[in-house]
């Protein structure tokens, strides 16, 4: 039932007809809530793509935009940290990341696709590229090349 | 967004002439609706994720009979022209059901498809008027030489297959009608499964002895889960074989 408020003010947020307060409070819903985040890209992926049918560029910034600004509040939250916690958590995540980086490297162009900490699946990424992937040019070789399956 | 559709609707109403309409479900909750003036332009990309999922032509002799229950009206009016109206419900709750209005050279005027519980997935057609389409072959997808032509899953065949890169792989599977893509993920996995639907498909993700599948089509949950199996099944025959 909260989400369904939410979703009317997405929707509204994207025809740009939320006003400040409740933008605030949407984003602050969209912090702690995955679907709600989801369907926010969701409908500001599709507003990008009509809008492109007729101004006939590809904008993909505008997802992203909203999503940085998702996690520009989040941070402005965490604000409550002391810098000296910051650079010790920096230097942390950073040894993490060039371990992880290590293990996964083999894997690293699909591994984004697939289940994180947050535990999002990334699934509607995967469709969207996977569908620009198999446009109709690169179409034509598909059936050209064959998968290691018995014969 | 509801108003930013109306808008648009209103905006190509007043300057076009032939529109092409297009309803999905973008989600498990929500739809959206379009109409474009033009599906020439396919650099842009809401032309181009329609050129994917719609379909120009469709031959009924294309459709397994064992595997749909297909109703066909003729003499339908739409657009001052007579068309023929297929129903095609899945004979088993194993693929979704397809409604299409099509001409006498085949060409489709309309189609929406529906899942087991009758929740439309998708509809697209002309708005307002039938524009001059060239008849031609319907764009079956021609099977792969290089495929494994002994895949079959419950009608569904093996119909193109083509590998990503190193670790992975996408399979299509057809019917005639309805159509699946499966993605499989080497030395990948996820800890949960996933179901979802995502712009008119359903799309189910499972891990299964170290890999990850990735499906997205027109079939449900469970058949997808069991064409997992089966291409597991399958792939461990193959390695067990070299």
């Amino acid at each position: 039932m909260k989400c369904q408020k939410y979703r009317k003010l997405i929707s509204l947020y994207v025809d740009d007809e939320l006003s400040s307060v409740y933008e605030d409070e949407l984003f602050e819903h969209l912090g702690t809530c995955p679907a709600c985040k989801t369907a926010l890209k969701n409908e500001s992926m599709l507003k990008s793509y009509i809008k492109d049918s007729y101004s006939g560029t590809y904008n993909v910034d505008f997802s992203r935009n909203i999503m940085s600004k998702i996690e520009e509040k989040n941070k402005k939250k965490k604000g409550k940290f002391k810098t000296v916690q910051k650079s010790k958590m920096i230097a942390g995540v950073a040894v993490v990341l060039i371990f992880s980086s290590m293990i996964t490297l083999s894997a690293l162009s699909r591994v984004d696709y697939f289940a994180k900490k947050d535990n999002s699946d990334n699934l509607e990424k995967f469709v969207y590229e996977h569908m620009d992937k198999s446009s109709p040019e690169q179409q034509r070789s598909f059936e050209l090349t064959s998968v290691n399956f018995p014969k | 967004m509801k108003y930013f559709v109306l808008a648009f609707l209103l905006l190509i109403y007043s300057s076009a002439n032939a529109g092409f309409f297009f309803k999905i479900a973008v989600d498990n909750s929500s739809y959206s609706s379009f109409i474009l003036k033009s599906l020439k332009n396919t650099e842009i990309q809401t032309h181009f994720i329609i050129q994917k999922i719609r379909e120009n032509y469709f031959d009924i002799s294309s459709v397994d009979k064992n595997y749909y229950q297909v109703s066909i009206e003729r003499g339908v009016s739409l657009f001052n022209k007579k068309l023929l109206l297929y129903e095609l419900n899945p004979t088993f709750s194993d693929r979704f059901k397809h409604v299409i209005w099509v001409t006498n050279d085949n060409i489709v005027v309309r189609k929406e498809v529906y899942n087991l519980n009758n929740k439309l997935m998708l509809s697209y057609g002309y708005v307002d008027e039938l524009p001059k389409v060239e008849p031609g072959p319907p764009p079956a997808l021609h099977k792969s030489s290089g495929c494994d032509r002994s895949l079959n899953f419950r009608g569904f065949e093996l119909y193109g297959c083509k590998r990503i890169d190193k670790n992975t792989k996408h399979l299509i599977f057809s019917d005639g009608l309805n159509k699946f893509s499966v993605f499989v993920d080497k030395n990948v996995e996820v800890k949960k499964v996933s179901k979802k639907v995502i712009m008119g498909n359903y799309v189910y993700r499972k891990s299964l002895a170290g890999h990850t599948y990735t499906v997205v089509g027109s079939v449900p949950f469970k058949i997808m889960k069991d064409v997992i199996t089966y291409i597991n099944n399958k792939e461990e025959e193959h390695e067990s074989n070299e």
